[in-house]
């Protein structure tokens, strides 16, 4: 019953957040210079007159500010972005095609930096002041200041330019193998450019988040217990620790699937990866906001979704959390 | 003040190391038009000529700008977005979770859900949003960091507010009659301070990180030179000409390590026991 009205409450408050985002997005229409036709347009001039007049109609946008609010809530509602005018198609067509290209360096470079950071802070909060603790700090600190355009760059100059060894540019190679085994080495070769350059930002965070939670939880009584009692070292640090450690770990990630997309708009944009963040690099260039505005409304409702999978996790890990809610 | 002075590890080489690359950048930033009296933007030599060639210590980028020049002026950008930038949202935030944690109830909860929504939304992807829309310029940067860059001080703010507010202290300059501002202000203000101060050094360098990423992506301030427009105008010649890009990273990356090592020494020296916690 508890934990029926823990989700219950996430699930509106989710709600209300996409709620208020769908809000501010049509509020910044409004800001954006030129009428909100030629804003919904995606083009700042030249668009022509009909066309125009039409979205004018579609959008209601000659009735008072209430009404156009709610017009365009129902177009939100079912995910209706509007054409694109330059590519004369719907954007939720576009953003469509391009979502798994972002969520496929995303979700590696995520996945990588939990594992690789939750790692490496456990062993710098298991042997405090020691070398791995030092080496854990100095990499924090190091990729936690890097731009991340700059470690990309970098990245590129070393692993593509100088070795030669990994592509940098695109998701495939143009006219290269297409099927088979051949064709998935090209896609991973792909992938470890921009993965990496993600991941080695992320890692900083999640080190340093394990480590403190990791040092705070070492001290705590239940650990000198079961320490007392004899249980193996390993098992300590694995199963009694860590399981306790990683709420604060799990409540980050949540927090930061934010920062990893919009992480995804300069990783995209320097290894030419088709994905929603090249898409909002171009519509910046073109001045499109309406394509800027769809892809901003959506990479916060893959937040929202990662938000809601986070809490879920929490019923799972810590049972305390349908009661407390 | 002193006190403070006292504890920071002045013998630390990191510490000084990092001290004096700051130091380095704010002459820098002070001394650009003295040096460079041309300006950022003037052509003075072969383009992309390699850097210690021609009298050129950093080289030239592709239209034959000095490196050095627009590094000099660049500091001037990321210093005032990091200091503006900072100054900025921090009293927002402090205004907001100061009303949220001193009235509590349906203003805290209101205001609660206001910060929810501005820290759920992707950061940087708002920011770009808002620079497009408001016309790229350093004012417009320098908002959409501060609209994105508020809701951690809020939420610190209100958290030390809600336990400070039933101390016996303010209940006694409640019981005094002073007026709520006057207690928000002289009373728990002061007290709340330590932690506050610690994040706004970690927020110096998310706001030049900030600004160099927008830049860097094209909505930089076209009559400022800056750090993070030197990166992008430059990464297609990374091939032929890696130090025209490398160069204005490597000034971005040191002055932001130099950032962060400072405010860790900050950290460490007003809070001692819960130092290396702070970093989100």
């Amino acid at each position: 019953m508890c934990a029926f009205r823990y989700v219950l409450g996430r699930l509106v408050k989710a709600f209300l957040i996409v709620l208020a985002v769908a809000i501010l997005n049509f509020l910044l229409i409004r800001v954006a210079p030129g009428d909100p036709a030629t804003v919904i347009a995606g083009q700042s001039g030249d668009a022509d007159a009909t066309y125009l007049a039409q979205l004018r109609s579609d959008f209601g946008l000659d009735e008072p500010l209430p009404v156009q609010l709610g017009i365009y809530l129902q177009k939100l509602a079912v995910l209706d972005f509007g054409m694109s005018y330059r590519e004369r198609r719907p954007v939720a067509d576009i953003i469509w095609e391009r979502l798994p290209s972002t969520l496929e360096i995303t979700a590696t470079a995520f996945l990588l930096a939990l594992a690789a950071g939750v790692l490496l802070g456990t062993l710098a909060a298991v042997n405090r002041g020691g070398v791995w603790d030092r080496v854990s700090t100095a990499v924090s600190l190091i990729f936690y200041a890097t731009p991340l355009f700059w470690v990309g760059l970098l990245l590129v100059l070393v692993f593509s330019v100088e070795l030669n060894w990994l592509p940098a540019f695109g998701r495939t190679t143009i006219g290269g193998p297409e099927s088979g085994f051949p064709a998935l080495l090209d896609r991973l070769r792909h992938l470890v450019l921009p993965v990496l350059t993600l991941t080695l930002f992320y890692l900083a965070l999640y080190a340093r988040m394990t480590r403190a939670s990791m040092v705070e939880t070492l001290d705590m009584d239940f650990i000198k217990t079961a320490r007392a009692k004899g249980v193996g070292r390993r098992r300590i640090l694995f199963v009694h620790a860590l399981r306790n450690a990683v709420l604060p770990i799990v409540t980050l990630a949540g927090v930061q699937v934010g920062q990893l997309l919009s992480g995804a708009i300069i990783i995209e944009t320097i290894f030419g990866w088709p994905g929603l963040g090249l898409l909002a690099f171009n519509a910046v260039l073109q001045r499109d906001y309406n394509t800027l505005l769809a892809v901003f409304f959506v990479t916060s409702l893959l937040v929202v979704v990662a938000n809601l999978i986070v809490d879920g996790l929490y019923l799972l890990i810590d049972p305390r959390t349908g009661a407390r809610a | 003040m002193r006190r403070l002075a006292a504890r920071l590890p002045r013998r630390d080489i990191v510490f000084v190391a990092s001290a004096a690359i700051l130091l380095v950048v704010v002459a820098m930033a002070l001394s650009a038009p003295l040096v460079f009296p041309g300006g950022p933007w003037e052509v003075v030599g072969p383009p992309m000529a390699r850097p210690l060639s021609d009298g050129f210590l950093l080289g030239t980028d592709t239209i034959g700008r000095s490196l050095l020049s627009g590094i000099f002026y660049g500091a001037r950008v990321s210093l005032l977005v990091g200091i503006v930038a900072t100054a900025l949202p921090f009293l927002l935030g402090m205004l907001v979770g100061a009303v949220a944690g001193y009235y509590g109830g349906v203003v805290d909860d209101a205001l609660m859900r206001l910060t929810e929504l501005f820290q759920t939304v992707p950061h940087f992807m708002l920011a770009l949003v808002l620079v497009a829309i408001l016309t790229p310029s350093i004012g417009s940067i320098i908002i959409a960091i501060s609209v994105v860059s508020w809701p951690p001080v809020a939420r610190l703010v209100r958290g030390e507010f809600l336990t400070l507010r039933n101390r016996e202290f303010v209940e006694a300059a409640v019981l005094s009659g002073r007026g709520d501002a006057s207690i928000i202000l002289r009373e728990i203000l002061p007290n709340a301070l330590g932690p506050i101060v610690v994040m706004a050094s970690l927020m110096v360098a998310t706001a030049i990180l900030l600004e160099a990423a927008i830049s860097f992506i094209g909505l930089g301030d076209p009559n400022l030179m800056s750090w993070g427009y030197m990166v992008g105008a430059s990464r297609t010649v990374l091939r032929t000409a890696w130090w025209v890009s490398v160069m204005p990273g490597l000034a971005v990356f040191l002055t932001v390590l130099a950032i962060n090592f400072l405010g860790e020494a900050l950290n460490e020296a007003l809070n001692p026991r819960s130092a290396l916690g702070t970093m989100r």
